[in-house]
């Protein structure tokens, strides 16, 4: 299955859809999809085979939240820890990460024209060559899209996220491009793979469990949480009404708060500092984009 | 076009009138409900603490730390020294109050001295204060208690890059920011975080802490009631941890 699907909405859920469209809508929403081995042993059915499905259901996830006018979508794909699995599971992931972005590059001009704009978040140093330079093809292209953000978490964690924000910091410092004093938590804010993301309004977890599992923990720090009991590939777009519901239910207390970063009212010294860094995460992925594989 | 925009405003301001009323319905239903509960544990004239120690002894595996949400609540003292000498009954070494408003953390001597009142006399109670409080020659149980806000939140880490970067450390990496992070702090990540009020939010908590925390929601402390607690604790003693694997 590809990653721009058709809609399959029946009538009554487009009208659904629309009755909430009246109110507030979350910008960006983050998916923790959880869930894919248990429905392999709830339906009997190959690691290999729910975890195909666990895709499918990313990519439809993400066409109806287009149809809900959220913009930003995150899935945490692939954790570090992730990488403690069996090998034999690995694998099967890996390959299909590595189809899955190759599909991407052949769907080129579907992407082109629907402005979605593709982020891989993540240590992507962790992992295996080719998968680094398809994911460089993907978001160099991407880079200039502005409709629709798409960002897939893999090798991800939040504290790997932080120290490698303070690690940049650091270098900062070193190089002399930064003072002691400039370190706040918007500079921070602005050193991780998220610098870009809008700010989280909501997280969305699958089959119950009520941990963070180390997924955007700086990020969702007011983000409306919520937890769901199905299973990530039985996940349907009720669930994700009920979401919307439920953060527009929140949304006067939840809109109270909130960490207000913005990139221009940053001292010139800071906005320079964030710009080199800018340009050189790009050339990075462009080494990896020209490595031979 | 319009009017269908109309009608879909008005199915909209319908549809969340309703759960409105759902909504007040239901919370009203739960306080009485709470009440009447509060009543018939007076009247069985069974403890609070023996109900807790009873239900102790089967649940498998209690937190070490536990961390108290209070959301948007005005903190009821005497409710949260209530639930001190709860943690202390089941065997929670670690106690934590987040309220991301900074007023329980301002009033620290009231809850003090609340707890004071309520705590039996084997157990040392010893208040997190930014120092290592450590006293000697106490013998019995040492329960370990602290206040913190918004404010000890993004801004630890902010500390933590800043001391990192001035210093002589060669290489950043995961274990330096934990260790340093943690320096001064004897508490370690809480297991189980209880979230006061309907919005699971975590208001800012600190990030670095609350990696695989499992957080439950328990309405709201005020006349909280034990069978809320144990339940919360039995809901965490059942789920497994599995560490990514």
């Amino acid at each position: 299955m590809s990653w721009i699907v058709s809609n399959s909405l029946t009538w009554f859920q487009k009208f659904c859809i629309n009755i909430l469209k009246c109110g507030p809508i979350p910008q960006h929403v983050a998916f923790i999809m959880d869930g894919n081995r248990r429905y392999a042993k709830k339906k009997q059915v190959e690691k290999r085979i729910a975890h195909t499905r666990g895709f499918d259901k990313l990519a439809e996830t993400l066409q109806w939240c287009l149809e809900l006018g959220i913009r930003e979508v995150t899935m945490y794909a692939f954790s570090i820890e992730n990488f403690n699995r069996s090998a034999e599971e690995v694998d099967t992931l890996m390959n299909l990460a590595r189809e899955k972005y190759k599909r991407l590059m052949d769907e080129k001009d579907k992407l082109m024209a629907d402005g979605v704009r593709i982020r891989v978040l993540g240590n992507l140093d962790l992992l295996p060559a080719d998968i680094r330079k398809s994911i460089a093809e993907a978001m160099l292209m991407t880079k200039d899209n502005n409709k629709i953000f798409l960002n897939v978490a893999m090798a991800y964690t939040s504290r790997d996220d932080i120290t490698n924000a303070i690690k940049v910091v650091k270098d900062g410092v070193h190089e002399g491009a930064l003072e002691i004093d400039d370190i706040d938590d918007q500079l921070l804010n602005f050193s991780m793979y998220t610098n870009h993301c809008q700010n989280l309004d909501v997280l969305v977890r699958t089959s119950g469990e009520t941990r963070l599992s180390d997924f955007f923990l700086w990020q969702c720090a007011f983000a409306n949480v919520y937890i769901t009991d199905v299973l990530w590939p039985e996940f349907s777009v009720w669930q994700l009404l009920g979401v919307v519901f439920k953060f527009q239910r929140n949304y006067h207390i939840l809109n109270k708060y909130n960490y207000e970063y913005k990139t221009d009212s940053l001292t010139t010294r800071k906005q320079k500092f964030l710009e080199k860094l800018e340009f050189h995460r790009i050339s990075t992925l462009e080494g990896y984009k020209s490595l031979c594989t | 076009m319009f009017l269908n925009l109309f009608s879909y405003k008005t199915a909209y301001v319908v549809v969340h009138t309703l759960y409105e009323y759902f909504e007040f319905f239901y919370y009203t239903f739960l306080y009485y409900y709470q009440i009447l509960l509060n009543i018939y544990h007076k009247y069985t004239k069974i403890q609070d603490r023996q109900f807790i120690a009873e239900n102790v002894k089967i649940i498998k595996r209690i937190p070490i730390h536990v961390s108290i949400i209070l959301a948007n609540e005005e903190p009821s003292y005497n409710d949260l020294a209530k639930l001190v000498t709860w943690c202390v009954t089941s065997g929670i070494t670690y106690i934590s109050f987040y309220d991301h408003k900074g007023v329980l953390k301002k009033s620290q001597e009231k809850l003090q001295k609340a707890i004071e009142a309520k705590k039996c006399s084997d157990t040392y109670i010893i208040w997190y204060n930014g120092e290592h409080g450590y006293k000697n020659g106490f013998v019995g149980r040492k329960v370990y208690l602290r206040t913190f806000s918004l404010s000890d939140s993004r801004e630890t880490i902010v500390n933590t890059a800043k001391r990192l970067c001035q210093g002589n450390v060669k290489e950043i990496n995961l274990e330096t920011v934990n260790k340093n992070l943690k320096d001064k702090y004897v508490f370690p990540d809480p297991e189980l975080c209880l979230y006061c009020g309907n919005v699971f939010t975590l208001y800012g908590y600190p990030p670095w802490e609350v990696r695989l925390t499992e957080f439950i929601g328990i309405g709201t402390h005020h006349n909280i009631n034990p069978r809320t607690f144990v339940r919360a604790l039995y809901r965490f003693s059942k789920t497994e941890m599995r560490l990514g694997k």
